[in-house]
Formats: C-alpha cells, sequence, structure tokens
C-alpha cells in the first residue's frame, strides 16, 4: 500500500509490514527523522527533501531479516545531513542518494552491520556544480556482514566534491566482506575533486576491495559521439547519463527502476554540461 | 542527389602537412576505393571530411550537397549525412549501445522514433550482422573484440541511414565468415540507400565482395592514380613500388610515435620516486 506523507517537523514513522512510502520531508528548520523496521518488514521508502540552510537527522534501526530500500531525492540547498542506521541480523539495507539539483550538501553517514549476515548496498549519484562534501561509513560487526559502496559523480564548472567511502571490519566480524567504486567524470577544468577510500581491517579472513577514478571527459569519445550526431551537450549529457544510472543498480522493482531512469533521463536531457 | 566535392584540400596535423591537395568528387550510388601505404594520408581525409578537430584544413574547399562542410561542426556534418566507421572504435563505458544509437538517431529527427520501432530496427541490424541479442545492453564497445567493434559500426550505419559513408579499414579484424557477413550488410544498405561510399581496405577481397565503381591510390598526401576494379588487381599483386616509380612520387613511411606512459603507484617511496626520475 502507497502512503505519503509530508514531514515538515520531528518524525517518528514505524514500518511494520509490506509498505511503500512516499514521503516529503520539508527541512525549513532542522529535522528528526527516526525510521523504524520492524522484524521481517519490507518496504519501499522515496524521500524528497526541500528546504535551504538547515540540518537533518536520520536514525534508521532495520531489525533482524528487514528489507528496507531508500531512494533520496534530495532538492535542498546547503543542507546538512547526519545519518545513523543500525542493521541487525539478515537486514537488508538498500539505499540511493540522488543529488542532481546542484546544490551545496554536506553529509556523514554512519551504518551500523551489527547483527550476522546484515548488509548495506549504497550507492550515491550527484550532478556537482556546488560543494558536496561527504562521508559515508559502514562499521562491520557481525559476521559475514557485507557492504557495497558505491558513488558516482559528475563535476561541472566551479564543481566541488570531497567524498570520503570507509569500510570498517571490526574484531570479531569475520568473513565480512566491504568493497566501495567510486567513479568522478570531470567536464571542465575548473572543478576540484577528491576521494578518499578507506579501508580499516581489524579482523583475517576477510574481503575488503576499492576501485576508484577521477577521470577528464575524453575527446575522442566526445568526437565519437559528436560523429553519429549528438551535439557537445547532448554527448556529454549521454557521457554523464551513465554515471547517474548506476542509481538503479540497487533496485529490484522494475517499477521503481524505470521511474528513476525516467526521472534521471529528464534531468539529463535538461541540464547544460558545458 | 548527395555528392560530395573536395577541391585542393590540404590538412595539417601537429603543424606537418599531411594532405597536399586532394580532388575528388564522390557522387551517390558511387563505391569508391581509396588505397594506399599505410601513412600517407587516407584515414586523414576520411577524419578531415568528418570534422576530427584534430586535423586543420588549412587550403581547400569541401561540398557535400552544395553546403560547406568545411564550416559545419561533427555533428551537423553527421545530421547532414556523412557517416564514418571508424578504423578504431573508442569504449564509451556506462554509455549502452540501446541509449546511444536512439540519441543518436533521435538527434536527426524532428519527434523522437517510437520506441517500439525503435526496438525493431535495433534487432533487425543485429541479427543482418549476426551479432549477440545483448549487445543493445551492453556499454558502447566495451570488451568487445576487434571484429565486434567493426560489426557495431555497420549497425550504426544501417541504423542511422547516411546519404555518404566512409569505411576507414573496417574489414580489418574480421576472420572470413564476418568479412562475407559486413559485406552483405554493407552491399544490403548501399541498395536501398543509394548512398555514396568511400572504402580504405589493404585487401582485394573485400573490394571484390563490394564492387567498387572507382579506384583512387593516395601517396604522400595525393590522389596520385585513378582507375577501376583491375588497378587493385594490380596493386594486390604487386604492391604500390611501381606507382611510387611511374609517377615518381616518395611513400611516406608511416611513423608510429611509441608513447612511454608511466605507471604509478599508491605507495611510492621517496627512494623510488628518485630512481623512477
Amino acid at each position: 500500500m502507497l502512503t505519503n506523507i509530508i514531514c515538515n517537523k520531528d518524525t517518528v514513522i514505524n514500518i511494520n509490514d509490506k509498505d511503500e512510502i512516499e514521503l516529503l520531508l520539508k527541512v525549513d528548520n532542522d529535522l528528526k527523522l527516526v525510521l523504524n523496521v520492524k522484524e521481517n518488514a519490507h518496504a519501499i521508502v522515496q524521500i524528497r527533501i526541500t528546504g535551504k540552510d538547515h540540518s537533518l537527522m536520520i536514525t534508521s534501526n532495520i531489525e533482524k531479516y528487514a528489507k528496507l530500500t531508500i531512494i533520496y531525492w534530495n532538492e535542498a540547498d546547503n543542507l546538512r545531513i547526519n545519518e545513523e542506521v543500525e542493521i541487525y541480523d539478515h537486514a537488508d539495507y538498500r539505499i540511493a542518494y540522488g543529488e542532481l539539483e546542484l546544490k551545496k550538501v554536506e553529509r556523514e553517514a554512519h551504518y551500523h552491520l551489527l547483527g550476522y549476515q546484515a548488509r548495506i548496498d549504497l550507492v550515491s549519484v550527484a550532478i556537482i556544480k556546488d560543494h558536496i562534501k561527504a562521508s559515508l561509513n559502514a562499521h562491520h560487526q557481525g559476521k559475514e556482514s557485507f557492504s557495497h559502496i558505491q558513488t558516482y559523480g559528475v563535476l561541472l564548472k566551479d564543481g566541488e566534491y570531497d567524498m570520503v567511502a570507509n569500510g570498517h571490519i571490526k574484531k570479531k566480524a569475520t568473513l565480512s566482506k566491504s568493497h566501495q567504486v567510486s567513479r568522478v567524470l570531470t567536464l571542465t577544468d575548473k572543478q576540484k575533486a577528491k576521494v578518499t577510500p578507506l579501508l580499516l581491517i581489524d579482523e583475517n579472513d576477510v574481503e575488503a576491495s576499492h576501485a576508484m577514478s577521477i577521470g577528464q571527459l575524453d575527446e575522442n569519445q566526445l568526437y565519437y559521439l559528436q560523429s553519429r550526431g549528438l551535439s557537445k551537450n547532448e554527448a556529454l549529457g549521454l557521457m554523464s547519463r551513465g554515471y547517474l544510472m548506476a542509481m538503479t543498480s540497487i533496485i529490484d522493482d522494475e517499477e521503481l527502476k524505470l521511474k528513476i531512469q525516467t526521472q534521471i533521463n529528464k534531468k539529463v536531457e535538461n541540464t547544460c554540461w558545458m | 542527389m548527395a555528392k560530395l566535392i573536395i577541391e585542393d584540400l590540404h590538412v595539417s596535423v601537429d603543424d606537418k602537412e599531411i594532405l597536399k591537395g586532394v580532388d575528388l568528387t564522390i557522387d551517390d550510388d558511387q563505391i569508391h576505393a581509396l588505397m594506399g601505404p599505410n601513412g600517407n594520408g587516407k584515414s586523414t581525409l576520411l577524419a578531415a571530411i568528418m570534422g576530427n578537430p584534430r586535423y586543420t584544413v588549412t587550403k581547400g574547399k569541401i561540398t557535400f550537397n552544395d553546403q560547406n562542410l568545411l564550416a559545419m561542426s561533427v555533428d551537423e556534418r553527421s545530421k547532414a549525412g556523412i557517416f564514418l566507421g571508424m578504423q578504431n572504435p573508442v569504449e564509451i563505458p556506462g554509455v549502452t549501445n540501446s541509449d546511444f544509437l536512439r540519441a543518436a538517431i533521435n538527434a536527426r529527427l524532428d519527434k523522437p522514433q517510437p520506441l517500439f520501432g525503435f526496438i525493431k530496427d535495433m534487432e533487425r541490424a543485429i541479427s543482418d550482422l549476426q551479432m549477440k541479442s545483448d549487445l543493445a545492453h551492453r556499454f558502447l564497445n566495451e570488451g568487445f573484440s576487434g571484429g565486434e567493434k567493426k560489426r557495431n559500426e555497420i549497425i550504426q550505419l544501417q541504423l542511422l541511414k547516411p546519404s555518404f559513408a566512409m569505411l576507414d579499414e573496417i574489414d580489418s579484424g574480421l576472420d572470413v565468415d564476418a568479412l562475407q557477413i559486413v559485406a552483405d550488410a554493407i552491399k544490403k544498405q548501399h541498395e536501398l540507400t543509394k548512398m555514396g561510399l568511400m572504402i580504405i581496405s589493404h585487401y582485394g577481397r573485400f573490394y571484390d565482395l563490394l564492387k567498387p565503381t572507382k579506384t583512387h591510390v593516395m601517396i604522400d598526401g595525393q590522389i596520385i592514380l585513378d582507375g577501376d576494379e583491375t588497378l587493385i588487381e594490380r596493386i594486390d599483386k604487386d604492391g604500390y613500388d611501381w606507382i611510387s616509380e611511374q609517377f615518381d612520387v616518395k611513400i611516406q613511411k608511416e611513423n608510429k610515435v611509441r608513447m612511454v606512459y608511466r605507471l604509478g603507484t599508491c605507495a611510492m617511496s621517496e627512494k623510488s620516486k628518485y630512481h623512477a626520475n
């Protein structure tokens, strides 16, 4: 069942069953949001955030065997987001951050994988014209816990991107896996991109990896696309789209996937990439 | 009627003159073979027609259907009906073949092509070229074999329906069966659209399949000799030295610059940095 909620003050949402929630968070003052996903509950939550110059604190508890997919569309400007998430045994937490509105954002998030086989799949995509600063931290405490952090940024002129992705496998979290992928595409000369992948391993018999690239636009790729009739802006948009579509990679629901693709396509078409 | 006219074309790359006065006219429905030793300007001519920004036209004219091609951007040339099947198609990770092709088709239409029609056209082209059905969802040329890349160029040719196509060694990297498949697809498209074609190849076998109407030999940035299919046979048998001698031109040796890249390391010590330098 689809539930629509509009919040402009501190809110607690309890998810007990199979739920689909669309939430509009109006951050016109400092806000707190608590999400409690009860044992065995399965939910998809889409959160659109608006507002300016305030902070948002999100606390989530994902109980045993629960599955939560969250899609954030952040349209707020100069927003500070703090997130604390606790993930218990066999719980499956999937989170997609979509920041396509060229605004300033600062985010610090801690995902505590507390239970046995607790997992998080995270993907963050952003078009950056202002400044995005983020620190995403997966703390493995449960045995056989899993984290996969993917971050994709497309930097426009004057954009600044500062991303720290941290996978910390603590003592006793044996057989845990922590993986990271960070990709940044810079389209002009006047941007700053800094990506810091961290893997802190305190236990033996674990798997950890990171892949990272900060790439300038390839002139040969641009020429190739233009030789097939795409204008420079269309070619840049197509290449950027490839980065942004990563947002759908954590979503199983085909209808939701299509909806996100449509939203990204619309944004790509209406953005000046030069 | 699509007509390409090249007059006294001079082209430089990094201040070095490669083309030294090329004259050529190609009408629609004609198939021209462009031959010559490597490093003598054939690919440069095709790249200059397409508008590759690395190549500077220093003198001369190119008109296509009475339009000044040199005044047009690369994408405008493509939309005017020019197509270049490239020798080394680039890989573009993150961009799927279907997204790319749909964008390229829609870029030349007033109204976007309906999705169903596009899928049907693409499936037909994939079947004609005997490629795997997952091609549409793969990233553009990423991880493709040499042969797959060339076949993918012909799929684009089929879907974009140019009125003048240039194929730069599109047969390299193809085995005998694939060569036949590619040639059949080009012939089919040629019969369908009556497009003009300019084909660079080193092999008589490919030209046998495509039956060029005219043959040109380019040496040292100029078209030295024109002929028919018998010229291809002669070159296939005797090479280019006889042309060089007969016309008193010097064959340019291919100048391949080898770039030296230094691989970095995450943990380079001060000592190793010193040694690396």
